[in-house]
């Protein structure tokens, strides 16, 4: 098995609830991140904003695991979670200058790597899946087994975007946009 | 963090926004803000930087209490988690049939300001000039006391209409629409007003004359706003100032396969989600919903027999159109959009089984702000999109009379307020004419949040008392002779706000405020005892503000119903009106065949004079000729525009008493006006179009600006333009730019794309120049107090003409 996030492009506003909801939960403080949203502003004509959230892939072969001399990363076998193990976590930073997907913060104060574990202790406590997932207002991301999510996505004819420029075989899945036939503004309509 | 993530989704890379956001933390403290704050606050260092944990552990809640959100007009139900006497989380209410669990990110931070360090905590009194932040502390009961005297010193020497109250954004119904009115009716002054007219009393006010009744009639439900299979978005930028209920309808318009197009000069979240982005000329829209309208009438694309049996007037309106040739032809040079588009969003909305269309401040804050709104009723009305599931025209406003008013006979007449908008007080606290205005309360931030900055800094200092009631030390603050420290919400007890959904919800105090603060019950009631108000503002209503709400607010018609006990029955907590009785059912579509319009005493299915929905009736051209309009949409918009368009020329100033405004009832005073076709000399330094507007959902108005969460995600004031304008003005992406006319001047940091009109420039609205962080005069520093619809009393704050230049 292998939980994941799956979040849809679509689905998505940018509003950074998911943000809010990831300190709120693992009480990060300012700086330090789980998740993020970027807004990738259009720079041609036509073009759209895309909001995507940045957030640890859950890759199968985390190069942030690799790269750790203190061993303090592991994947779990039995849920595919990417954990940092916080005792052995010597700070030395080396696994935020490996991940290519910038999604691992530094808590300068702990001296601690922090990332996203899905939620492992809501998960643990049966409170339900991520803190993200439960507050996404856009409803664009959702939580599960990633064959699931990603045979869910099928079911409703979207496309999952390929992003796995690096070789690490990420879990995330993201949702491709709808496709539409006119999304220029004006562009379908002649002055004929 | 890098940008690599964005490379390897095959996205482009744009030095944007963002960029600054990764950086990281930015804490920066004004001189003047520093300054007053250490002066004010007992401040605990470091409190900020671990918000959610006590000694570096995370406190675990030992109870969870579900009620209203307070922040925005989302109105979410959350659950509140509790550890002691602490807030320790806050996060959604799964089992809520709207919301389901959904909450956006100031919801969840607003922990933020219950658990600031920089809120307010004493009583203050000035002791410098004002503007310069010198304060005492000084005792509750003396302060009030001394309120008190000078007050009556001001209404002894001129009248009690000298005394004007704001009740801002973050104040709630039970101030702004209970006590606060109390107190101004018992008083004795008309001159108290919320936020409304700066917002969205034009959207009020249309209803109000087409359907009899303010809110809109439709639920945010999936049988009812879910189920349209056509969207169109004008002026309204759902997704960024209402997350939770976008959330909802994006949802359903993907799950149903329907359409949705949006009408916005930029390219807002609502737009970059949308099947079509119309970039329309500002302040134009009402041209957009004529030429549509003149489309239907002129190939039968009317839905005639729901216009034979609800609507008064549409055949007048017909004739009107064509009089006045608003031709798709006309509407194309006027608004800037293809004449083909103009006619194909027409039939496109003729053809749909079941339209919707949101309309928002870009309707509402032009000086045409009613009769866009009525434009676009008409337009709805006349393809039969109305009064029925997933069809109908939505505009958030204040909505239902939930209002506390004085016995009869027991409070002083008044006259009529000088102006609707409190912006129109500006003059006449300056000048004293058309009589003079010298004591003003504020429980907002009017130093941000009103247009006709400059003037009302002139108006400040020449008042002989300000009052300033609020959380945060916002710029208002300075201006201040006394400051009282006030709770909020979940530290008092409250209901949400207005909102597109007609729900109440309720909040039961669970915390204490901070220090000596005090909810503003307690302000008024403490205030009113010195006035001999105790009969009415009863002393027990300081700490049982539910008592407060089931006894003085829902006395009107369609209210009764909505008591407190009711909204702590329903596990959300919270009741959507209007519920005539206590028992009565709640409705989710209102104005429905068989249905009679909740409260009602005449029985009638829709709750106007005719029974019908009112296009123009003989009734209402009488009740236009005060104001020198018609119920009949007669294009105009704003005299700022880079083209000649029909504007308003006011026939009195605001220094004239004016007339009364029907619309109103005839409570408030406006100026009549003529609408002229005469070109305007224009200065050229003035080349660009100003749109204001909401910032992203993680802020909302002045007090977001003091959660450091939500200035770690939008920073700094921002100026969205376009390559094209920017490249010749030599201004790139991140540069600081000033943008200034003759109003003011104010600076902004470039955020140059293309998802903004060639010749417009966006600036959110709230900054503040004496917020903690990132500290920026506001965009109403630019805009003109004086330009208002004469109907709605709302100001422009979307076509402004400006000069952009790198700073």
């Amino acid at each position: 098995m292998q939980l994941a996030l799956s979040i849809d492009l679509e689905r998505c506003t940018g509003c950074r609830a998911c943000e809010a909801a990831c300190k709120l939960e693992n009480r990060l403080t300012e700086g330090i991140f789980r998740n993020r949203v970027y807004w990738i502003a259009p720079k041609y004509e036509g073009e759209r904003f895309e909001f995507v959230v940045s957030v640890c892939q859950q890759c199968s072969r985390p190069a942030c695991l690799r790269v750790c001399g203190a061993a303090a990363i592991s994947k779990c076998a039995d849920t595919g979670v990417v954990e940092i193990d916080d005792d052995r976590c010597t700070g030395c930073q080396e696994c935020v200058q490996a991940c290519p997907y910038g999604a691992i913060s530094f808590d300068h104060r702990r001296h601690k790597a922090e990332k996203c574990d899905l939620c492992a202790d809501r998960r643990a406590s049966n409170r339900g899946g991520p803190a993200c997932a439960a507050a996404c207002p856009g409803r664009a991301i959702k939580f599960g087994n990633v064959a699931a999510l990603a045979s869910e996505a099928r079911a409703e004819d979207r496309e999952i975007r390929r992003i796995d420029h690096f070789g690490l075989a990420p879990s995330i899945l993201y949702i491709e946009h709808l496709r539409r036939t006119d999304r220029l503004s004006n562009s379908i309509d002649s002055d004929e | 963090m890098n940008n690599r993530h964005q490379k390897s989704l095959g996205n482009p890379v744009q030095g944007t926004y963002a960029v600054r956001q990764q950086r990281g933390v930015f804490h920066r403290i004004s001189d003047g803000a520093g300054r007053l704050t250490k002066a004010l606050l007992f401040r605990q260092p470091g409190a900020e930087q671990y918000p959610y944990t006590e000694a570096g552990k995370h406190p675990r809640p030992d109870r969870t209490v579900v009620g209203a959100c307070p922040i925005c007009f989302n109105s979410c139900p959350v659950t509140y988690h509790l550890a002691k006497d602490r807030l320790t989380a806050i996060t959604g209410v799964e089992s809520d049939p709207v919301t389901k669990g959904r909450l956006c990110p100031k919801g969840q931070f607003q922990i933020q300001m219950y658990n600031s360090p920089d809120r307010l905590t004493q009583p203050l009194k000035r002791v410098g000039k004002r503007g310069e932040g010198r304060f005492e502390p000084i005792d509750w009961d003396i302060a009030l006391d001394e309120v008190a005297e000078r007050l009556k010193a001001i209404r002894d020497r001129y009248d009690a209409r000298a005394l004007a109250i704001y009740t801002g954004t973050r104040s709630s119904w039970l101030n702004k629409a209970g006590a606060a009115a109390l107190f101004a009716e018992l008083y004795g002054t008309p001159n108290q007003e919320g936020t409304a007219p700066l917002c969205a009393s034009a959207a009020a006010r249309a209803f109000s004359i087409t359907q009899g009744s303010s809110p809109g009639g439709n639920s945010f439900t999936e049988t009812d706003l879910g189920s349209a299979d056509y969207y169109l978005f004008v002026g309204d930028n759902m997704a960024e100032t209402r997350p939770v209920y976008f959330g909802l309808i994006h949802d359903c318009r993907i799950t149903n396969g329907a359409r949705m197009v949006t009408v916005d000069p930029r390219q807002s979240a609502t737009a970059a989600k949308a099947d079509e982005w119309i970039e329309i000329r500002p302040g134009t829209d009402m041209a957009l919903a004529l030429g549509m309208m003149f489309h239907l009438q002129d190939r039968n694309l009317m839905d005639i027999p729901f216009l034979e049996k609800h609507v008064a007037g549409w055949e007048r309106l017909c004739e009107f159109l064509r009089e006045k040739c608003y031709t798709p032809k006309w509407a194309a040079a006027v608004t800037d959009i293809r004449e083909t588009t103009i006619c194909r969003l027409a039939e496109e909305l003729s053809n749909a089984k079941r339209a919707v269309v949101f309309g928002g401040k870009g309707l509402n804050q032009h000086t045409s702000g009613f009769q866009a709104n009525r434009a676009f009723h008409m337009l709805c009305l006349l393809a039969g999109h109305w009064a029925r599931p997933g069809a109908g025209f939505m505009n958030l406003n204040r909505g239902m009379p939930l209002h506390a008013h004085a016995p009869k006979g027991r409070a002083p007449i008044r006259g009529p307020a000088l102006r609707k908008s409190p912006t129109g007080w500006i003059d006449a606290m300056i000048s004293g004419r058309p009589y003079p205005i010298k004591a003003f309360i504020s429980t907002g931030n009017p130093l941000s949040t009103w247009p006709g900055q400059a003037k009302l800094r002139e108006a400040m200092n020449e008042l002989d008392l300000v009052v300033y009631m609020e959380l945060f030390p916002h710029a208002t603050s300075y201006y201040a002779d006394y400051i009282f420290p006030t709770t909020s919400a979940l530290e008092a007890g409250d209901v949400n706000r207005s909102n597109d959904d007609r729900r109440v919800g309720w909040i039961e105090k669970c915390i204490d405020g901070p220090g000596e603060a005090r909810s503003d019950l307690h302000f008024w009631v403490e205030l009113g005892k010195r006035f001999g108000f105790e009969d009415v503002l009863k002393d027990e209503y300081k700490l049982d503000p539910a008592r407060f709400w089931d006894e003085e607010m829902i006395r009107a018609a369609g209210t009764r119903g909505l008591t407190t006990e009711r909204m702590q029955a329903n596990p959300s907590r919270w009741i959507r009106g209007p519920v005539a009785e206590p028992g009565a059912p709640e409705v989710e579509t209102l104005f429905q065949d068989g249905s009679v319009f909740p409260g009602d005493p005449k029985g009638r299915q829709i709750p106007t004079e005719t029974g019908k929905f009112e296009i123009w009736t003989d009734a209402l051209e009488q009740k236009f000729l005060p104001y020198g309009l018609s119920p009949l949409p007669e294009f105009y918009s704003d005299p700022d525009q880079l083209t000649d368009l029909p504007y308003l020329k006011y026939l009195a100033s605001d220094e004239e008493e004016g007339v009364p405004s029907p619309a109103w009832g005839g409570n408030a005073l406006t100026r009549p006006v003529r609408i002229v076709n005469e070109p305007i000399q224009r200065s050229p330094l003035y080349d660009t179009e100003l749109v204001s507007g909401r910032p992203p959902a993680p802020h909302f108005h002045s007090w977001t600006h003091w959660f450091w969460q939500a200035q770690e995600m939008w920073p700094e004031q921002f100026v969205m333009i376009h390559p094209r304008k920017a490249e010749p003005l030599g201004i790139r992406d991140r540069d600081r730019v000033i943008i200034e006319n003759q109003h003011g001047s104010i600076e902004a940091v470039a955020w140059v794309h293309t998802g903004i009109r060639e010749s417009s420039v966006f600036v959110p609205i709230g900054w503040d120049e004496r917020q903690k962080r990132d500290p920026a005069a506001s965009v109403n520093w630019l805009i003109d107090h004086h330009l208002r619809d004469p109907i709605s009393d709302q100001t422009n704050m979307k076509s402004i003409l400006v000069s952009v230049r790198k700073a």
